[in-house]
């Protein structure tokens, strides 16, 4: 749009009027304050209610920002980060998430009276102002502090020419000097500005250039006049934030959440289900009969190969006592012959079939069999057992054969009785004697049959009726003669053996002879 | 608020950052530390019934080496001259301070104060010296940053020319 050159100097001239006139109507204004404050306050009560909401309201729009900025980077790694040095910091999550998020952010502007350093006006960004009103109130040394720099640098490094001091660093802080004839206009900044500001600089300080360059010329330590300055550097106290992150990127994170969660979950179970496998293979393995010589877990199943004795368990029934899933288990086996000992027994039982009362151990290839049985069982049990798989030896020493038992008992209740002073054998105990004989034959035969001694003492005695010294030998001379009747009779010697006894009682029943049987442990037949 | 810029100008080692943080913390430390370029104060003392925040400048020493940096003197309103009483040459170096800050600034207010009087029995200075300064009209005080005798009142006392 075109503009007249009548229309700009009418500008020119409204504005030249109203800055002729501004000290008027200010100091008209503070006249009738301090008059009568409620004239002015029921003048402006219709703008300041208006003014005063809508200020609460841009500071709740800001606060409401903030919050949503944060949020929108709640669930982020990078936040966790921020919290986690809000908690070794010690300051608020909100102050770190913020600077963070941040940008650019004018902190503090200073106006600094140039000759004299001392400071003209001072504004600070809400996020500075009541953190640190120590920090507020040392404005005016900073002030002085800042010219001083600015007059060392000047004149250290180009005295005489016009090149000040623009920028210093201090860490993540940032200040901007801008010069003009008398005053220096200071910005604080935290991040990196961009060049946008120094313009805006430039202009707020020559705008108050021109406005005061009558307070600044006559500036001697009160600083009244220049409050009016305080818009013009809010004007500075400019900000600026990273957007926020892009919402395709939170789908995304939940996703990889999920996922992350779902594997940690797959990872729990499989390594229970890998444990429990590894439980149930050991528990296998420990299973007499049975060698395990490859196992896998694959596609949710369970492969197992190996050996196994046909008497072994059956290795489904103990997998699926470990807790594995039958239905789950591919085994394969061949059978073996397994010298382990239980499997041992149990072949010997099959194999012997031993009769009610007879007991089977294995213990290291050797087979203890204990009990009652019969003979012919215990001959037959001693012959078969060395060809066992399994069984090097057998013991019987705990085995009572129940024949040979029954032989004893009859051979030790036989009494050979004898007349009074005579180791004659009389016709009377002829048929006993034969009786004991035979059965003393037996038994020798069927010890001789599974390996254990017999041994028949034959115990002649004397009584003590007719006091005699020849009653030892009397008791003597009977055992002898009945021993050599049982040997006319084929009881074989090296089984018989004698004893004699005076006994001080008198009477017929202590004239005789009678059989004491013993045997032997018994013999131990073996494969070695 | 009004604002004074002043300054604190001397010899070398004459006391005036013992001085300052004397007048404006009430401390004072036996350690000596030399300034290097500038160090700036701030007190708030209350003149004629007004409040005055005082922005204390003080400068390091000057000796043959190291010279005073004029820019530092600019918009000063006062300046506070310091000679140690038990070096006599300082009170040569104070006057000759004195006429630099008046080429810089101009007539302004000052006072010399001479520092260390709680070492009396040290004193150096002569009679007719510091006479002679008192009858130009100048504002000469004893002073001692140690005791902190006079200190206040000699600041005060600028203070009070200022507004």
């Amino acid at each position: 749009m075109a503009v007249s050159h009548d229309e700009r100097e009418s500008v020119n001239s409204a504005e030249e009027l109203a800055e002729a006139i501004e000290p008027v109507v200010e100091h008209s204004l503070r006249l009738s304050i301090r008059n009568d404050p409620r004239v002015l306050a029921g003048v402006l009560f219709p703008v300041i209610g208006p003014a005063i909401r809508k200020a609460v309201s841009a500071a709740l729009s800001d606060m409401v920002e903030s919050l949503n900025r944060i949020l929108e980077n709640s669930f982020s790694t990078r936040v966790l980060g921020w919290r986690f040095t809000a908690w070794r910091t010690g300051r608020p999550f909100a102050e770190i998430a913020l600077l963070h998020s941040l940008i650019y952010r004018v902190e503090q502007v200073l106006l600094i009276h140039r000759p004299s350093g001392l400071l003209l006006a001072h504004v600070q960004g809400p996020a500075v102002a009541g953190k640190d009103s120590s920090a507020a109130q040392d404005n005016s040394m900073v002030s002085g502090m800042l010219t001083a720099i600015q007059d060392f640098v000047q004149e250290s490094f180009s005295p005489g020419a016009e090149t000040p001091l623009r920028t210093m660093d201090a860490g993540d802080l940032t200040v901007w000097l801008e010069q003009g004839p008398n005053a220096t206009l200071a910005t604080v900044i935290r991040g990196a500005a961009p060049p946008e500001l120094r313009h805006s600089m430039a202009g707020a300080l020559e705008s108050i250039q021109q406005r005061h360059a009558r307070d600044l010329a006559a500036f001697e330590g009160d600083n009244a006049a220049f409050e009016r300055c305080q818009p013009m550097l809010e004007e500075c106290l400019a900000a600026k934030y990273r957007p926020p992150a892009r919402p395709a990127a939170r789908p995304l994170w939940i996703v990889a959440a999920l996922l992350a969660v779902l594997g940690g979950v797959w990872l729990y179970f499989s390594m229970r289900s890998a444990n429990e496998w590894r439980r149930a293979l050991s528990r296998l393995q420990a299973e007499p009969g049975i060698m395990v010589v490859s196992s896998e877990r694959a596609g949710g199943r369970y492969h197992v190969a190996g050996l196994r004795d046909p008497l072994a368990a059956d290795p489904r029934r103990v997998l699926a006592a470990a807790g594995v899933d039958p239905a789950k288990i591919d085994a394969s086996w061949r059978a073996f012959c397994s010298l382990d000992s239980a499997i041992a027994e149990k072949r010997a039982r099959i194999v012997l079939q031993p009769p009610a009362g007879v007991v089977l151990a294995s213990t290291g290839g050797v087979l203890d069999i204990s009990g009652t049985a019969p003979h012919f069982w215990i001959s037959g049990a001693l012959k078969a057992a060395p060809a066992i798989p399994g069984v090097d030896r057998v013991r019987i020493a705990g085995l009572v054969d129940a024949d040979m038992d029954s032989s004893r008992i009859a051979l030790e209740s036989a009494i050979i009785r004898f007349a009074e002073g005579s180791a004659e054998i009389q016709p009377a105990e002829a048929l006993t004697l034969q009786g004991a004989a035979k059965v003393a034959a037996t038994l020798e035969a069927e010890g001789r049959g599974i390996a254990r001694s017999v041994s028949i003492t034959v115990l002649g005695r004397a009584d003590g009726g007719t006091p005699s010294p020849n009653n030892p030998n009397l008791a003597a001379a009977r055992a002898a003669g009945v021993m050599k009747e049982l040997i006319r009779q084929g009881v074989s010697a090296g089984v018989l053996k004698m004893d004699s006894a005076v006994d001080a009682r008198t009477g017929a029943g202590w004239r005789n002879v009678t059989f004491a049987v013993a045997f032997g442990e018994g013999a131990e037949a073996g494969s070695r | 608020m009004t604002q004074k810029k002043i300054l604190m100008l001397g010899a070398f080692a004459v006391g005036k950052t013992s001085l300052t943080e004397r007048f404006v913390t009430s401390s004072f430390s036996e350690r000596y530390r030399t300034t290097v370029g500038v160090r700036i104060h701030k007190k708030v003392v209350r003149v004629a019934g007004r409040e005055l925040t005082l922005i204390i400048w003080d400068l390091a020493g000057e000796d043959e080496f190291v010279a005073i940096r004029t820019p530092y003197l600019r918009g000063a309103a006062g300046y506070l001259l310091v000679a140690d009483g038990t070096r006599a040459d300082t009170l040569r170096k104070a006057c000759e301070l004195r006429e630099r800050a008046r080429g810089a600034i101009g007539e302004a207010p000052f006072v010399l104060l001479l520092n260390k009087h709680d070492r009396l029995e040290d004193w150096a200075l002569q009679e007719g010296s510091v006479a002679g300064l008192i009858k130009n009209g100048w504002d000469v005080r004893a002073v001692s940053a140690k005791s902190g005798d006079g200190v206040e009142d000699a600041f005060l006392s600028l203070a009070a020319r200022l507004v």
